[in-house]
């Protein structure tokens, strides 16, 4: 029975790509306390004193002269992993990860990563060595890496036990404030403190200013976000909180995680924005005809696919988004 | 050979048209019930006044909704006759593989079809071609073309000097089907993108259905169909040893021929608008054998109406069970499917082909 093994076999890659793509649904509540944990526990061991510290308030800025080892990094089991020197060699199997090193300067250190990123340019050159679903545990090994990041826990012992330094985070599920945590975080693994505060900030700002540029908004636009085949994010999603920031009314708020929205509520629904991989799938089919985003000509493509990575670029999309939305607010 | 015991299946004196016009009848109200229900919800009352309002020369007072109209003539009841469409060319493609091979666990996708779909289905979304070209034209022609390339090369295999011996038919498209499947596999690591569409289209569904497609389907099938039909009551003779049927006067490889065709152009063009569904050209076809028996006359159009019904009803559950939300009916199908497959093989059906 071929086609029932076929079946099968694609239900456990879907049930896995679903794994990932919302990894919020089953761990929302857990997440969010992790990420904000994990990233306030990256003190310099010296001052371990006081680990709930702030990370803001942990005086490694003032003082970066001073020895930061052991750095100790709280991972997403609740495992304290130590580093205790800047690692050199990173292998990272997260799109996020990658993106956040460059833009603070650290590319360089990057010496692996999984076969699906493409940002910036730069990684084109580096090795890639397999997705998140199937890695290539003696290359990883041949490479000598300092750190291997994981942001699945599925390789996390494999490579553990070949007796070099992982850690395991998961990606970011909800809240993308927290992505400038997250630029932090990496500062202090590779010593490049000044430079992660900078962009840090920087995205910080920019979520502010979008913020305060719509604080006088009140009535939000229904809109409908579609990743593709009608598969569209819920509410406790990165996408979702977004989407909610922006005071724009998801119609999907009432799904968990991504999944694929019926089209009749789609009509049901009315949204006055679309936005979607593929504009003709909506203008072209009848029983849109009198969804209000067609009438009005508001179905829009994202020219970024920031949406997608927990990275600095994410705000990208999230302004590109806010222009569409609000056309007369944002020049 | 006057000692040889010909078993001829019993022929009735008269064909039972009382069975398939209860069957259409039956098929009509699960249409109208399945269409009565979905994520939105419509009054049943409204739903009749809206199709009665569609019927040529009646005019209602409007008393609903645009959005409602909308919903249920441009979304739920095209969804539900594609599904119906869908579900009766599988069903019937199936029991003229079963009956064709003499084999109890034949499906429509025997011989490479499926395999061949998706190869064309993820070539059109997973490589440049897809981007060159309208992928909502192109999908269903290019899924079409994979799956008749697959039953080209499996035929083209298996047809040594004059025969075709089914075995080695059955072999060729079990070596094709995975052959295909690798490449598909193979296409999607390679490419970047996203695999959610080829997934969704592998394991099938009716969420993209509407009037257009609906007739596409059945331009592509029903030529298919009429082979069959003319030729299905052939299958009654066919389940004799093939001596046996040439001596009836039954040209035994150009209707094996004939027949395979019919049964696979049909599948292709089933599965290029909907994706593929397992198991419904499995079970209704038993179901129908179980039920009525296995005279090829009746069996072909009651398993046609039985698998319209049947995917309707899966249609249905895969819309509504999650609702807002969809599940791929691909895995309602083969979730019902399978445990209900096992429920037969349990009770020790002895499969009469």
């Amino acid at each position: 029975m071929t086609v029932a093994k076929g079946l099968a076999l694609m239900i456990t890659i879907l049930a896995s790509l679903t794994v990932v793509g919302c990894n919020s649904s089953d761990t929302k509540k857990g997440l969010l306390d992790e990420a904000t944990e994990g990233a306030s526990q990256i003190s310099p061991n010296n001052n371990n004193e006081s680990p709930s510290l702030p990370l803001l308030t942990t005086p490694t800025r003032s003082n970066s002269l001073a020895t930061p080892f052991p750095i100790t990094i709280r991972d997403s089991r609740g495992l304290d992993i130590q580093l205790h020197e800047f690692p050199e060699r990173i292998i990272a199997y997260d799109s996020a990860v990658v993106e956040i090193l460059f833009a603070i300067g650290e590319g360089q250190r990057i010496i692996g990563t999984h076969d699906f990123v493409t940002h910036p340019p730069e990684t084109e050159d580096i090795p890639k060595l397999g997705s998140a679903f199937s890695i290539n545990i003696e290359q990883i090994v041949a490479l000598k890496p300092d750190l291997v990041f994981f942001f699945s826990e599925g390789f996390v012992d494999d490579v553990e036990k070949t007796g070099i330094t992982v850690l395991y985070r998961k990606s970011l599920g909800s809240n993308f404030r927290e992505v400038a945590n997250d630029i932090r975080l990496w500062g202090r693994i590779t010593g490049a403190i000044e430079r992660a505060e900078q962009v840090a900030a920087e995205f910080e700002n920019r979520v502010e200013l979008i913020q305060s540029t719509i604080d006088n908004v009140n009535i939000g636009q229904k809109i409908f976000h579609d990743t593709g085949d009608l598969w569209t994010p819920g509410a406790n999603t990165l996408v979702g909180e977004v989407l909610t920031f922006l005071k724009l009314q998801n119609i999907a708020h009432d799904i968990d995680g991504y999944q694929q929205l019926s089209p009749e509520v789609i009509v049901d629904r009315n949204p006055e924005i679309i936005i979607t991989p593929n504009r003709d799938r909506f203008v072209d089919q009848d029983a849109f005809a009198n969804v209000n985003a067609i009438k009005n000509n508001r179905v829009y493509t994202l020219t970024s696919d920031g949406l997608s990575v927990a990275s600095p670029r994410f705000i990208e999309a999230v302004e590109e988004l806010a222009r569409l939305a609000y056309p007369e607010t944002f020049r | 050979m006057p000692n040889a015991k010909l078993e001829i299946p019993p022929v009735k004196a008269s064909y039972p048209w009382n069975r398939v016009i209860g069957g259409i009848a039956s098929l009509i109200l699960i249409g109208f019930l399945a269409s009565s229900i979905g994520s939105v919800d419509i009054p049943l009352l409204q739903s009749v006044k809206i199709v009665i309002n569609k019927l040529p020369g009646i005019e209602l007072p409007t008393s609903w909704s645009n959005e409602w109209e909308t919903i249920l003539w441009q979304l739920r009841i095209p969804r539900v006759v594609l599904a119906a469409i869908v579900g009766a060319t599988l069903a019937m493609s199936g029991a003229t593989y079963q009956g064709v091979f003499r084999n109890p666990l034949a499906d429509p996708y025997l011989i490479g079809v499926a395999a061949g779909a998706g190869l064309g289905a993820t070539v059109m979304l997973a490589t440049p071609l897809g981007n060159l070209m309208s992928i909502t034209t192109f999908l269903p022609i290019a899924a079409f073309v994979g799956a008749l390339l697959a039953v080209f090369i499996t035929y083209s295999v298996a047809k040594n000097t004059g025969g075709l011996p089914i075995t080695t038919l059955i072999l060729a498209g079990v070596a094709v089907s995975s052959l295909m499947a690798a490449a598909t596999t193979l296409i999607m690591m390679l490419g970047d993108d996203d695999l959610r569409p080829i997934l969704s289209w592998l394991l099938g569904g009716f969420i993209e259905a509407n009037w257009t497609k609906c007739a596409l389907t059945v331009i592509y099938v029903l030529p298919a169909a009429a082979l069959i039909v003319i030729y299905g009551r052939v299958l009654n003779v066919m389940q004799l040893e093939e001596g046996h049927a040439n001596q009836m006067g039954v040209n035994t490889e150009r209707t094996k021929f004939l027949l395979i065709l019919g049964a696979s152009l049909a599948t292709a063009g089933a599965v290029s608008f909907s994706g593929l569904i397992g198991f419904v050209g499995l079970i209704a076809p038993h179901a129908v054998r179980l039920i009525w028996g296995t005279d090829y006359r009746t069996l072909i159009p009651m398993a046609a109406l039985s698998g319209a019904g049947i995917l309707i009803i899966a249609d249905l559950t895969a819309r509504t069970i999650i609702s807002p939300t969809e599940l791929p009916v691909g895995v309602v199908t083969a979730f019902f499917g399978a445990p209900f497959f096992l429920y037969l093989l349990r009770r020790g059906i002895r499969f009469g082909l």
